[in-house]
């Protein structure tokens, strides 16, 4: 049954995004755990989702219009030989910031491997937010998920 | 918004009121009803104040709040500073998170706001936990109020005192306290107006603005026991819960690719949500400033966000948060029997 129905593309963006019934929820999550082709669509889906939302963020700070194209277009007509090209690579001038790059690469790299675990983990406000907005059930409460939705970071 | 079962919950109402001995909180009890029911039928604006008190702080809010019933809502943050001309747009069970400055909605859904059976649940361990009590009536923000006392049945303690508008039945103070007598939390109205519905431009979005989706809350369930069963690792309950409190619903979502169970339990005012993944990962408190406790003798980290709490632990299997308006002491009973 798992192996031969596969899930369908919309209700796996809908798994992705928690909008499925706890009932259904919980059979996706069961063929997943079984599935490799619908495991792999789903880390795609995951995978698209965050560039999106991470498109949406960084949307607000848009470069002004046309100077990405007067970038290409000036790296388009400085044409060099491919000896030259390497000559200059030798340059003190660029040899030196060059390995200095390498080196802080390398540094940051590794601080950042370190880092992942601490990077993955699930904010605190996550959990607040959730007990918020279950709590919006019980008598008198205001409604409302303010404090911490207005300050949060919708990346999270 | 509130929005009970009318009828149903309305004949409840009248079974409890005709108990031996109940008559005289007849009255209370209707009010309570009619106050929970209030803004599905009313609507109003005016400003509130919302301040939450915690041990060691404050968190408070100001907003312009326009409302039209039953369920679509504005508020407009003046304070605090970092939130100031912000806006909050509720439609049903979607909210708008308006930042102006940012020129940024950010959309966000929550399912839970159509959870009828909570709704209902919660409302009737409130009737079961707490005896309403009237005190009196007077005069708040120039209308005549009814004032009234949610009193618990295990403690005697006020936990919630109510000023209910008269004419409206729309609560226009609500105060907090925790057990050992001390106010949580206080909400309040100033310059309320009820003059009629705001048309539909107040809940319109601002054009221009970039939309960003923000958390989506899903379909929460409520049969607690099928979830922890469906979870998807060994999930456990609590065995020890503060006199009142009974599991009235919860979910499973996917949480950073960690599959998480959340189960909220209620006394019909107070709340505890617990939180169970298999997460190797942990948990992010750099937000927060947390301090080190034990849960049975393991490591665990403590930290409040004005009155409400957060515990966090391990054990060999799972990660644990428990967040709700208890003490320290509370939750450590309860982490301690799962």
């Amino acid at each position: 049954m798992i192996e031969r129905e596969h899930i369908a593309p919309e209700e796996l963006i809908d798994y992705v995004h928690g909008e499925l019934a706890p009932a259904d929820d919980a059979r996706v999550y069961a063929h997943l755990s079984a599935c490799t082709s619908c495991s792999e669509a789903h880390e795609g889906e995951t995978q698209l989702t965050e560039i999106l939302r991470e498109h949406a963020r960084l949307s607000e700070r848009e470069m002004p219009p046309g100077l990405a194209d007067g970038i290409y277009a000036a790296i388009r007509e400085r044409r060099i030989s491919p000896w030259h090209r390497f000559a200059e690579l030798l340059r003190p001038a660029v040899l030196v910031p060059s390995a200095a790059a390498v080196a802080i690469a390398l540094y940051f790299g590794i601080v950042s491997t370190q880092g992942t675990a601490h990077a993955n983990a699930i904010d605190a406000t996550y959990y607040l937010e959730d007990h918020a907005v279950l709590g919006t059930t019980v008598p008198f409460d205001d409604g409302s998920i303010a404090p911490t939705m207005l300050t949060s970071d919708e990346t999270r | 918004m509130r929005r009970v079962r009318l009828a149903a919950l309305a004949a409840l109402g009248t079974a409890f009121s005709c108990c031996p001995g109940a008559a005289s909180a007849e009255p209370a009890d209707a009010l309570v009803f009619d106050a929970i029911s209030a803004p599905a039928s009313v609507s109003f604006e005016g400003l509130v104040e919302d301040v939450r008190l915690g041990r060691s702080g404050a968190v408070v809010s100001i907003y312009r709040i326009e409302h039209r019933a039953p369920d679509a809502t504005e508020r407009t943050f003046t304070a605090p500073a970092a939130e100031r001309g912000q806006e909050l747009i509720t439609r049903g069970k979607d909210t708008y998170a308006v930042d102006p400055a940012a020129r940024r909605i950010v959309e966000s859904a929550n399912a839970a706001a159509d959870d009828q059976v909570a709704f209902d649940d919660n409302y009737i361990l409130l009737r079961a936990n707490y005896r309403a009590a009237v005190r009196g009536s007077e005069s708040f923000d120039g209308r005549q109020c009814d004032v009234v006392a949610l009193n618990n049945k295990y403690t005697n303690h006020t936990t919630m005192l109510l000023r209910i508008d008269r004419q409206t039945k729309l609560v226009l103070e609500k105060q907090q306290f925790a057990s050992d007598g001390s106010m949580v939390s206080e909400v309040r109205f100033e310059s309320v107006r009820f003059e009629g519905a705001p048309p539909d431009s107040d809940f319109a979005l601002p054009a221009g603005f970039v939309h960003v989706a923000g958390p989506s809350f899903g379909v929460p369930d409520d049969n607690v026991t099928n979830l922890i069963a469906s979870a998807g690792f060994s999930a456990r309950g609590p065995k020890f819960l503060p006199d009142g409190f009974s599991p009235v619903e919860g979910k499973v979502a996917t949480v950073k690719g960690v599959r998480t169970l959340h189960l909220l339990y209620s006394d019909g005012i107070r709340t505890i949500s617990l939180f169970e993944n298999p997460s190797p990962t942990g948990l992010d408190m750099q937000r927060f400033h947390s301090e080190p406790t034990t849960v049975s003798g393991r490591d665990a980290q403590y930290a409040e966000t004005g009155p409400t709490t957060l515990l966090t632990w391990n054990d060999t299997a799972l990660h644990y948060v428990l967040v709700g308006d208890l003490s320290l002491e509370e939750l450590q009973r309860i982490a301690a029997s799962i």
